[in-house]
């Protein structure tokens, strides 16, 4: 997977950078990757992740619930596992090593996800969920509505091929030790847009942090996990 | 923290001398050089720039003396630290036992190489070696490599923080911290085989204390509990001796187990003297049966009643219950 540079996606990074709610600072980053494995450190993981099953080996997500209680408005009904809608609940191996390989690529050299489980992913339930959690987030941000908002959804739709036409997948924070759990971070969100046909993921992120909090220590304190 | 590049007479300040090169003198040395080896020994945590400043005699010029310092840098004999505003001269230790290929490395591996060989066998995280260093995201990371192609240093794998990018010495053992010890097998906690020694550990403690009960001597309770008390050294080579475990299990891991159980309530500690004995422990009182009604734990007793959709009739954990009882 290669990062694919792109002058309009990192205006769009550095405009979601400055913005501000509050005390706390937002760092944000709208980055495109292909989908083809480069490289041999890529090759090696895939081949360790693929093992005996291949890549077409099925592995289990977290269910899409909405878990942004902001969004309240819409249909949050939990999903119930059917036929019919089993790739809400699962990927195939080479989807998760995407998913892991933008994560590693977009947050080298501090960071390694290699280790993450499926199951620390999850399908977003529809578009409109991830606009919902947004709109919550950053539009506390009262220059996101001024035309930050369009222009970021304007410009992920041209990247990705049709927003409508990707499907929506979420990495959900470990708490303990990757970039959205360090000290002072006070909110995040990951989402990240897969176009089959074009091959290309589209990784958004957004982090919120505040300057106060002492970034020497890390947090002393862990949240139970399921 | 350190920083051994080359330094200008700007930031020596005025009236330092830089000099001196291995331990012993040289007679080709300056005797500004062989003033600073001298200061350097005075000094072994490293001599303030400041007092280096005030022994020189002012006849030097700071060039000069930028000049010296900066040869005793290059020639591996003085470091430079930087402490807030000061800088601090150190003597290198005399002889090295760091690996040959370390000594070719230019001042910037070697910087980073001592950085990570502090951290020892905790390891450090590759963000904070890159505040320690000052150098930059692309100058580290071409660093790092070059170290592991050496076989210098690892990347380590930590149970605690398992997507940060850890670095540690080639030769050294991860610290127990970051293997996870006996409970972890290669980052996954291996849940069944904690489960197996617990259930293990108090069937040996329950076994012994039924054991001690059965007994019929006429020697009183407290004698007859006697000998159901255990140590931890007893139970520990009982454990090691069924050889369900793989890997060798230490005092320390089967303290923790019995912590669990104490918690649970299942097996008490208790102290004669200087000595420590584990007992399986028997409740005093039976709960009673309000406490075992499910009621008391229901998430939505709030909305029950006789009628409407949540009553006791059609609950699933009044059926749950009621059903495993009788």
């Amino acid at each position: 997977m290669k990062l694919l540079e792109s002058g309009r996606l990192e205006a769009l990074s550095s405009l979601l950078s400055n913005l501000e709610v509050g005390e706390w600072r937002i760092t944000g980053r709208v980055e495109s990757y292909s989908c083809k494995v480069a490289g041999n450190e890529q090759k090696t993981m895939y081949k360790k992740m693929s093992k005996d099953g291949g890549g077409s080996d099925i592995v289990a997500l977290s269910p899409p619930i909405d878990t942004n209680f902001l969004s309240k408005s819409l249909d949050s009904e939990p999903e119930i596992f059917t036929p019919e809608n089993l790739e809400m609940f699962v990927i195939s191996r080479k989807m998760l090593f995407n998913l892991i390989t933008t994560l590693n690529l977009s947050f080298f050299p501090d960071y390694d996800f290699s280790d993450a489980k499926s199951h620390e992913f999850s399908r977003s339930p529809s578009l409109a969920h991830v606009w919902a959690e947004i709109d919550s987030r950053l539009g506390q941000c009262h220059l996101f509505g001024r035309g930050i908002r369009s222009r970021l959804w304007e410009e992920i739709d041209v990247e990705i091929g049709g927003l409508r036409n990707s499907e929506i997948y979420m990495y959900k924070p470990d708490l303990i030790s990757d970039p959205f759990s360090e000290a002072g971070c006070v909110w995040s969100f990951n989402f990240f847009f897969y176009n089959a046909k074009m091959k290309r993921i589209l990784f958004l992120n957004c982090r919120a942090m505040n300057p106060n909090a002492s970034a020497s220590e890390e947090s002393e304190f862990s949240i139970d996990e399921d | 923290m350190t920083d051994a590049t080359t330094i200008s007479p700007k930031e020596v300040g005025h009236g330092e001398v830089a000099g001196g090169s291995s331990i012993a003198p040289d007679a080709g040395m300056s005797p500004f050089e062989q003033r600073i080896i001298q200061l350097a020994k005075e000094f072994p945590k490293g001599i303030p720039g400041k007092i280096l400043q005030n022994d020189m005699p002012t006849t030097v010029s700071a060039d000069e003396r930028a000049i010296v310092i900066n040869k005793l840098l290059a020639q591996g004999i003085l470091d430079i630290y930087k402490q807030g505003n000061e800088l601090l001269y150190k003597l290198k230790g005399g002889k090295s036992s760091e690996p040959d290929q370390i000594k070719d490395a230019d001042n910037e591996e070697k910087v980073v190489f001592d950085i990570i060989k502090e951290a020892s066998n905790m390891g450090i995280w590759i963000r904070d070696i890159r505040l320690a260093s000052n150098l930059t995201l692309s100058q580290l990371n071409k660093i790092v490599k070059s170290l592991e192609t050496k076989k210098l240093i690892k990347a380590v794998k930590s149970v605690a923080a398992s997507k940060k990018k850890v670095y540690m010495l080639y030769g050294l053992d991860p610290h127990r911290s970051l293997t996870g010890g006996a409970w972890y097998s290669d980052q996954d906690f291996e849940s069944e085989f904690v489960t197996i020694l617990n259930q293990q550990c108090f069937k040996y403690l329950s076994d012994k204390r039924q054991q001690a009960q059965a007994n019929v001597d006429d020697v009183g309770p407290k004698a007859k509990m006697a000998i159901a008390l255990t140590t931890l050294d007893d139970l520990w080579k009982y454990i090691c001796n069924l050889g369900i475990s793989k890997v060798e299990l230490t005092p320390e891991d089967i303290t923790s187990i019995l912590n669990t159980l104490i918690f649970d309530g299942k097996v008490e500690k208790i102290r004669k003297g200087d000595l420590e004995y584990y007992l399986a422990a028997e409740p005093m009182l039976e709960t009673t049966g309000l406490i075992q009604v499910p009621c008391g734990v229901c998430p939505v007793i709030k909305d029950c009643s006789e009628r409407g959709l949540v009553n006791p009739g059609s609950c699933l954990y009044m059926n749950n219950w009621l059903s495993s009882e009788f």
